[in-house]
């Protein structure tokens, strides 16, 4: 029973992390079109900013992971300006292409100046506790609670404001949303620093966990891929919901069947679904 | 649409003089270091241009490839070492392993279209290097497979044969593959079934509405695509000598969609000429500080970008410019 | 020869919630130009689709040549006899006028694997007869002179001759053009109608579409006139035109009385 909390809790806690990931992702696509396969290696580096920031800077580990968003705020700003946007009217394939080009940049200029090493970082909070007779880290605890502030602040900026309402428009149809005076760049270029922030804050919670290498991203978007195809490419929802049920998924089959197989779970679900259902659970096209 | 080129074209002069000298290229390039450049550059040439067809010529993005490459060349060792079948055919049957994995992953990846066709077969690279990766007991898993030998001697006819473990001898052993590979699709890519899926590429719904059937055009592109993935691992494996489950990796897969789009994709010989110009910067960058992937990664947005064909795409261009345009 | 070459039962199909096709009934007799007309939105184009496999029937029947070819996928029908244009003129835009006729003899011809590899005589016949078709095509439409130009480089009205023509290398019993004169001046127009009067001429059936009322009245020998997914009246260019209920579908109540 009491791996059994432990296996689910943890499975939140994984879901959390994936959900904003698929967030940032979905939100991406909506705007885009096409998946940003960058996202991984920008979530890599928003865990390495905080990391540099937490641990050379000193600085208060809070304080580390908002200056991190902002930053890769900042980066994903200018990826979209640099690449994205040249590429808009060519063929999906080419931005593909360019994400990939960009991931090298990213993963292995990470490999060059901090080194192949997973890098720790101390757990902000040491604090245990006992439910039901199992250990839970309070650490733990707070990546769940951070992930649910910002999944609610997020819907209250998109549904609540003005500029929320300009990116669901742009999302909807591009345009009719020009052509009803909203300055369609920049909702592209808010959409790709509230995706990147999205990216970066759910690296820096996981980081005390997980460790910080430059590989971290691939498996990570990969599951994002996996998570908002199930739930519908541009859809919130979809990502939220999808999220937290991978990261259970995961946890509950790494406990209780073998952990190295995990990932071919998840993947094969993938596959399962799409090979009865081509355009994803809720996809429309 | 490449029109047949007459007998007598510049075109077909150039590439026959290409031949003539690749085939002549050990008799006063005796460095091994070279020589393994160049033989490298024909498998991953041989591999980019099979990924060519699906790709470019039939317009899906396929990210399955690396796995297929890595099945052909894992099929091929563990015949070998673990069956003891002989090289050539453990060659046929490794191709027709990974023409099995390119059916049974084809018939339910393309079902789905674009986007989510290129994340579902990224998937199942993953799947696929995964399994290689945790099947020790098949595979060897992270161990690795070791001791994969060079093909067996060929008996001539008049006594003798021809042995395949120098270098020499290897070389010419990838680059007849290499003509075989490129003669097929060439053969393809100018026929009616090239214009099928050519025509899938430019509107499938336009296709399907002149009788054209989508589905088993697809599967046909994508089993011919694997089939030379296959063959290249084969080949790699026995050069090599060593595998390992990164082979099958989607950074493997990437390489290889790189080589397309920075030769020209939808060009027949573009994959090869990225192929070879990435192959040889990158073992000629190996010692440099420079970390060669960002170098990489660089190349490829600036092409991206600025070069949207390619280098074939782009030497089309100044060629058509040079010559007053050719009716086209 | 009049017999029923296409047969159309009950036709019904939903989208969601929306019923866009109720309960159709029509047929097309070999040889003749029947013409389906109706305001925008009354289900016209959704039939093509239905017809010619690209969204399932949600009921009834469809009967080409006395077989049962209801939800069969578009290349079946395609190869069956049927042949489409479709409204938003579609050709293969990278490829030139030649190469877009060439692949539309394909279903015609076998291209199987180890004769296209070998090179065998089989193969080279039958790429010779779909070069050889796409030339009669090229002559029967008039674009001989731009068969070299990239299909997405042509005129409006050069494009859609090219679409027709795509569908005649399929050689087809019976062809459905969506809206064939669409986005085109009234000088070409006159050149499109020559055209489908020849495609009557040798022997193809022809079913079309269309919008505007010269065409859709002239050129015909059957209108059938639909209004919100439902045949209001079907029959001779002449009647229909006087046709009250007809009137009040275009015009409204007040210029039928």
């Amino acid at each position: 029973m009491s791996l059994f909390i432990q296996q689910v809790l943890n499975g939140i806690m994984l879901g959390s992390v994936y959900s904003l990931v698929a967030l940032g992702l979905t939100l991406e696509y909506g705007i885009l079109h096409i998946p940003n396969f960058t996202h991984g290696a920008l979530y890599m580096a928003g865990a390495y900013v905080t990391f540099l920031l937490a641990t050379s800077a000193g600085l208060n580990f809070w304080l580390a992971m908002v200056i991190s968003m902002i930053a890769l705020a900042l980066i994903g700003i200018v990826m979209e300006r640099l690449v994205y946007r040249p590429l808009m009217l060519e063929s999906p394939l080419s931005s593909f292409i360019a994400a990939i080009g960009m991931i090298f940049i990213f993963v292995d200029g990470a490999l060059y100046i901090f080194g192949p090493d997973f890098k720790r970082f101390p757990p902000v909070h040491t604090q245990v506790f006992q439910v039901l007779g199992t250990t839970i880290t309070f650490q733990r605890i707070i990546i769940i609670l951070v992930t649910v502030i910002l999944i609610v602040l997020l819907h209250l900026f998109i549904k609540k404001t003005l500029v929320g309402a300009t990116i669901e428009a742009t999302a909807q149809d591009m345009e009719g949303a020009r052509l009803m005076g909203i300055n369609v760049k920049r909702v592209r270029m808010m959409v790709f620093a509230l995706g990147t922030a999205l990216a970066a804050a759910a690296a820096s919670l996981i980081a005390p966990i997980h460790l910080v290498h430059p590989g971290m991203g691939g498996p990570v978007i990969l599951k994002a891929f996996v998570i908002i195809i199930l739930g519908g490419m541009g859809s919130i929802p979809g990502a939220i919901i999808g999220g937290f049920l991978l990261g259970l998924v995961e946890s509950l089959s790494g406990g209780y069947i073998s952990t190295s197989y995990h990932e071919v779970f998840s993947f094969g679900v993938l596959v399962t679904v799409l090979a009865i259902r081509p355009t994803g659970l809720f996809g429309g096209k | 649409m490449e029109i047949p080129a007459n007998l007598y074209s510049p075109k077909r002069l150039i590439v026959l003089l290409l031949i003539l000298l690749a085939f002549t290229i050990p008799f006063f390039v005796t460095s091994r270091f070279y020589l393994h450049i160049l033989i490298m550059c024909f498998i991953w040439g041989m591999a980019a241009t099979s990924m060519n067809l699906l790709m470019g010529y039939t317009g899906q993005v396929n990210l399955a490839h690396g796995a297929f490459f890595g099945i052909g060349a894992y099929a091929a060792g563990l015949l070998i070492l673990k069956l003891g079948v002989n090289f050539w055919p453990a060659l046929i049957l490794a191709c027709m392993i990974t023409v099995a994995c390119g059916f049974f992953i084809g018939v339910l990846a393309l079902r789905t279209k674009g986007s989510y066709f290129a994340i579902g077969t990224m998937c199942f690279n993953v799947i696929v290097t995964v399994i290689i990766d945790s099947w020790e007991e098949l595979t060897e898993g992270a161990r690795g497979l070791l001791g994969i030998p060079r093909p067996s001697p060929i008996p001539l006819p008049l006594g003798g044969q021809i042995t395949f473990a120098s270098m020499p001898s290897y070389y010419y052993l990838v680059l007849i593959f290499l003509l075989l590979t490129l003669l097929v699709i060439y053969r393809i890519v100018h026929s009616m079934m090239g214009r099928s899926f050519m025509a899938i590429r430019g509107n499938e719904e336009l296709a399907e509405s002149i009788g054209i059937h989508a589905m088993r055009t697809k599967l046909l592109s994508f089993l011919i695509s694997t089939v030379f993935a296959g063959l290249a691992g084969v080949l790699y494996a026995s050069y090599i000598g060593f595998l390992s489950p990164e082979i099958s990796d989607y950074h493997v897969t990437f390489e290889f969609l790189i080589f397309c789009m920075i030769g020209g994709l939808g060009t027949l010989g573009g994959p090869l000429i990225g192929a070879f110009i990435l192959t040889v910067i990158s073992e000629l960058l190996h010692g440099v500080a420079v970390p060669r992937l960002v170098a990489y990664g660089f190349l490829l947005v600036i092409i991206i970008i600025f070069l949207r064909g390619g280098i074939v795409g782009g030497v089309r261009m100044l060629w058509m410019r040079f010559s007053g345009g050719e009716g086209r | 020869m009049n017999q029923k070459l296409l047969e159309v039962q009950g036709l019904c199909k939903d989208f969601g919630g929306l019923r866009a096709v109720d309960e159709v009934d029509f047929h097309v007799r070999e040889g003749e130009i029947f013409s389906i007309i109706g305001p925008n939105g009354s289900g016209k184009t959704t039939i093509f689709n239905v017809i010619t496999g690209f969204h399932p029937a949600t009921q009834g029947k469809i009967f080409f040549r006395g077989e049962n070819i209801t939800n069969l996928k578009p290349y079946t029908v395609a190869q069956k006899g049927i042949a489409r244009t479709f409204q938003l003129t579609a050709v293969f835009s990278r490829d030139t006028v030649f190469d877009n006729l060439v692949v539309g003899h394909r279903l015609r011809v076998k291209a199987g694997l180890l004769g296209t590899v070998f090179g065998g005589r089989l193969t080279r016949q039958e790429e010779g007869r779909c070069r050889k078709k796409a030339e009669e095509v090229l002559e029967f439409t008039e674009l001989t002179r731009d068969r070299n130009k990239i299909a997405g480089s042509l005129t409006q009205e050069a494009q859609k001759r090219l679409s027709i023509g795509m569908a005649l290398a399929t050689e087809p019993k019976l062809l459905l053009l969506d809206e064939p004169t669409g986005g085109v001046n009234f000088k070409e127009i006159n050149n499109l109608v020559s055209l489908i009067e020849k495609i009557k001429k040798g022997g193809v059936t022809v079913c079309l579409i269309e919008h505007k009322m010269k065409v859709a009245m002239e050129l015909p020998d059957r209108v059938m006139v639909l209004n919100y997914g439902r045949k209001i009246t079907e029959g001779a260019p002449g009647e229909v035109s006087q046709d009250k209920r007809v009137i009040e579908a275009y015009l409204g109540k007040s210029y039928a009385a």
